[in-house]
């Protein structure tokens, strides 16, 4: 019961280690931002999961979508409204992300020209 | 040998996350600061703003009467938060400047074109 | 990346050319229903943009970039961020604050809640779904050429 109510938390800390040994282990600079991707993704998904809000353990008592037409519902006290902050910082952090990867991409293809290869191994190795 | 040491570190480091983790509140707990006075809807909407914490709450219940949009986190990210969502648009377009930029790099033959 | 050649097979081209009106469409309601429903310029605009990639995959690159020249994009990438700038000095000019919205007299144009409710935020949005379209297909085109010339 303890985990089942942390699932989405735990989850997401799983999907961070995954991206972090992705991002250490992996000597292959595409695989590196495929693992900086799964971090992000796994911080999204603990913003969104610390946005939620539950009254009660049965599924009638979660929380409801945060819009207009649903404030009545909202204001008998009965369930409550998602928190609409955290969905709108991770909708700016993805817009920024996605950002990040493209430059990133455009790194390396310049990497690749310039070594002919995308591994970091054989990149420190071979003399620029 | 490396490979598998690597997967022992991070197998521990999830585990301590998960440890970490395991004393957050569960999800969704409804005390946690700002959340609280979701339970007590007599609290005005136009005194929710001098509440600590609630920013939340002003924007669940101040979407219609502030004449944002019914969506409350597209009134957030486009409304409220405008500036924000102005300057969002010139990083994604600072991204494309930077991209072409770099491709557009002359091939230089590990700096032999300083000469 | 075979490019130019047009290589795709028959099934993905016919595929592709009946499924890329429908994937704008919806692009498009995504980005004009931003304010009513989730959704808004940036999901949109990626959908609108994957249309346009998958119009540059199936088909050669040429036709692409003969349907999205290189000066209609640069115009599209900055309409966004001046659309966004003109809105927000729209509240200036009116009296009151940088992208203020209520007091603004376009948000009554119509009910809250339908497509014209709040038109601020419908222009807003239609700006940034234009602009993250077209920097998003000059990202991919920009990639695609480079490793042509590498060629």
């Amino acid at each position: 019961m303890m985990v089942l109510t942390r699932i989405d938390f735990i989850v997401s800390v799983c999907l961070f280690g995954i991206g972090l040994y992705a991002m250490v282990m992996e000597p292959n600079l595409i695989k590196k931002l495929i693992g900086l991707n799964i971090m992000e993704t796994s911080v999204y998904l603990f913003f969104i999961a610390m946005g939620d809000v539950r009254l009660g353990p049965s599924t009638e008592q979660w929380a409801i979508a945060p819009f207009a037409q649903n404030i009545d519902a909202a204001a008998s006290g009965k369930v409550a409204m998602v928190n609409p902050i955290p969905s709108a910082l991770i909708l700016t952090a993805i817009v920024v992300s996605v950002s990040v990867t493209a430059v990133a991409l455009s790194i390396a293809i310049k990497l690749y020209q310039h070594y002919g290869t995308l591994d970091l191994r054989k990149m420190a190795t071979l003399k620029g | 040998m490396k490979r598998s040491v690597a997967v022992i570190f991070f197998g521990l480091f999830i585990i301590c996350m998960i440890v970490v983790v395991m004393h957050l509140s569960p999800v969704g707990d409804p005390h946690l600061p700002g959340y609280a006075d979701f339970i007590s809807p007599d609290v005005p909407a136009s005194q929710v703003s001098r509440e600590a914490n609630s920013v939340a709450l002003r924007y669940n219940r101040g979407s219609i009467p502030d004449g944002s949009s019914i969506s409350v986190v597209g009134g957030v990210i486009l409304d409220y938060r405008g500036y924000d969502t102005l300057y969002e648009t010139t990083v994604i377009f600072t991204a494309l400047i930077s991209v072409l930029s770099v491709l557009s790099m002359t091939k230089g033959k590990g700096g032999s074109d300083a000469r | 990346m075979p490019a130019n050649t047009s290589s795709s097979s028959l099934i993905i081209r016919v595929v592709s050319q009946k499924m890329i009106p429908f994937i704008v469409m919806f692009g498009a309601y995504i980005i004009f229903h931003g304010e009513v429903s989730p959704g808004g310029g940036f999901q949109g605009g990626v959908i609108i943009c994957s249309a346009f990639i998958l119009c540059a995959l199936a088909f050669n690159l040429d036709d692409g970039k003969k349907r999205a020249t290189d000066n209609l994009l640069s115009v599209a990438n900055s309409l966004g961020p001046i659309i966004f700038v003109l809105i927000g000095l729209w509240g200036i000019i009116t009296g009151y604050s940088f992208l203020a919205n209520k007091v603004v007299h376009l948000s009554y144009h119509g009910e809250l809640g339908t497509l014209l409710g709040s038109l601020n935020l419908l222009l807003v949005n239609i700006g940034i779904g234009i602009t993250v379209s077209s920097v998003f297909t000059v990202c991919f085109f920009a990639f695609i050429e480079h490793e042509e010339e590498e060629e």
